[in-house]
């Protein structure tokens, strides 16, 4: 679905991923670890078209392309960044909306945002609040809803746990799985490191001084072992 | 009576800079300072084809517009790239450039000596000479510049142009192109403030580059900033208190030397005020 292919990127002269590759599928979640500095960030920026990289390619479904931020959205991929970032002065209803900015047309847009407000109930008493009112959990919910009411093939997530609760980490995994199980749709979620939710992931990839050190299905010994090895 | 009229008509010109400023500042959030030279640049079209080369009014302001649409996509090409303080400080730079030409391009726009006798606009034989027509002729304006800002604020268009004011990464992410919507906004905004320009320089028939210095633009700045950023509503009101306010003191009988000084004074305390007490203006929406 999206593949990167011997990706060497960073910033100026300061190299961080080094030969970097990696295949992420749709209708899973992938789940992308590592302590800090590992390239985690710059991997994702890269996948988006948000960092051009040194040497290497981006694959989307099979084909080489020019990535791009526009590019991306228009075939349904999308990005939610760190920090539930959110139009605060906007209300919910017009986050979602400006999501919707590239439609050749608008006419089933309220279909549309009648379906991906179904995906997330909890949304519909807040349509017409400002979405900086909302609470952390929420925030993250408005940033997923732009992603869905596109009918998105997959979703790159930057470290959604951030600055919530344990709990509510835990919420929005549940809440990723269902959406994913409903959909179809593919995740990949950035995180340090996510030991307690692996379960409700598909695939890991663990970086490490941007390389990888460990990719395949997220469970089994080796990974626990290579787990405990990097996160030491 | 006249002297209402004459008031009336400066009140338009005002609106219509405030309206085309606040499109730029107000809805996409870019700190523009550059209104100044796209003001001078439709004055001096005006004044310079219709006096030396006997172009009629519209045809005058039509090449105006032609000449500040390519001067502001070629400038908010390379603007489009900056935000905040940096935006400021290079729109600024454009008005001090607009400024020096207007100045020391003296074969073109005769320097300080300014161009005088600068014609009125006449439609199918019609000619608004008399005030009272003038300003009929601009309230148009002003009413058509309105509509465009509200039709503009209530669009998606403009609902992109709230994003990027709000957060441009996240717009980027959202698959706008960023870059290409601030262009867009800063060369109509130049355009409409071109139409301002000619506007004034055929109401006075006498222009000289001190009205289209960089301290203008801040003039235009402090009227968004008095009456509201992000509102059509009160960027007609900024217009018309920043223009009653001085106005008035010539009814207080000072001596001109004091009303003169005072006015700065006001437009020194009304911003200060304002940005202490109520920075998004009277009827603004948002804050810089």
């Amino acid at each position: 679905m999206l593949t990167l292919k011997n990706i060497d990127a960073g910033y100026g002269k300061k190299k961080v991923l080094n030969d970097v590759s990696a295949l992420f599928k749709a209708d899973s979640i992938t789940v992308v670890m590592g302590p800090n500095g590992a390239g985690k960030s710059t991997l994702l920026k890269v996948a988006f078209g948000l960092l051009k990289p040194y040497k290497g390619e981006v694959l989307f479904e099979d084909k080489t392309v020019k990535a791009s931020p526009q590019m991306f959205v228009k075939n349904g991929i999308f990005m939610v960044p760190q920090g539930r970032r959110v139009f605060k002065d906007m209300t919910v209803r017009e986050n979602i909306e400006l999501a919707t900015g590239f439609w050749k047309s608008r006419r089933n847009f309220e279909e549309e945002f009648e379906r991906v407000l179904s995906y997330f109930e909890e949304l519909k008493p807040f349509l017409k609040l400002p979405a900086g009112n909302l609470s952390g959990g929420q925030q993250q919910m408005v940033a997923l809803a732009r992603a869905f009411i596109n009918k998105p093939k997959m979703v790159l997530m930057d470290e959604p746990s951030i600055g919530l609760s344990p709990k509510l980490i835990n919420d929005t995994f549940s809440k990723i799985k269902e959406i994913k199980d409903k959909t179809g749709a593919g995740f990949v979620i950035v995180e340090h490191n996510l030991k307690t939710l692996l379960p409700l992931t598909d695939f890991a990839y663990i970086l490490k001084d941007g390389a990888v050190v460990y990719n395949g299905k997220s469970e089994g010994s080796v990974l626990e072992k290579m787990m405990n090895t990097v996160f030491e | 009576m006249e002297y209402l009229v004459n008031i009336g008509i400066l009140f338009c010109i005002y609106a219509m800079l405030a309206l085309s400023l606040n499109m730029v500042v107000g809805l996409s959030g870019l700190v523009s300072l550059a209104q100044a030279a796209f003001y001078g640049i439709g004055a001096y079209a005006v004044g310079i084809l219709m006096t030396a080369h006997g172009f009629n009014f519209w045809s005058a302001m039509f090449i105006g517009i032609l000449l500040n649409g390519i001067t502001a996509f070629i400038v908010g090409k390379i603007l489009s790239k900056f935000k905040g303080d940096y935006y400021a400080i290079v729109s600024a730079g454009l008005s001090v450039i607009v400024f020096s030409v207007l100045l020391n391009f003296k074969s073109l726009t005769k320097g300080p000596l300014g161009i005088y006798g600068i014609g009125k606009p006449s439609i199918a034989g019609f000619s608004f000479y008399s005030s009272v027509s003038f300003l009929a002729l601009a309230l148009v304006f002003v009413v058509l510049f309105y509509a465009l800002f509200v039709l503009i604020d209530k669009s998606s268009f403009g609902r992109a142009l709230k994003g990027l004011r709000e957060d441009e990464e996240l717009t980027i992410f959202l698959g706008y192109k960023t870059t290409k919507y601030k262009n867009f906004i800063f060369t109509l905004s130049a355009i409409m403030a071109g139409v301002a320009g000619s506007f004034f320089a055929s109401y006075i028939a006498f222009i000289d580059p001190t009205s289209f210095q960089l301290a203008e633009g801040i003039f235009f700045f402090t009227m968004i900033t008095v009456g509201g950023l992000s509102s059509a509503f009160g960027s007609i009101i900024g217009a018309a208190l920043l223009l009653a306010l001085p106005e008035s003191l010539r009814f207080l009988g000072l001596p001109y030397e004091t009303a003169a000084q005072l006015q700065q004074v006001i437009y020194g305390a009304l911003l200060v005020l304002m940005m202490a007490f109520r920075p998004q203006g009277l009827f603004g929406k948002f804050r810089v």
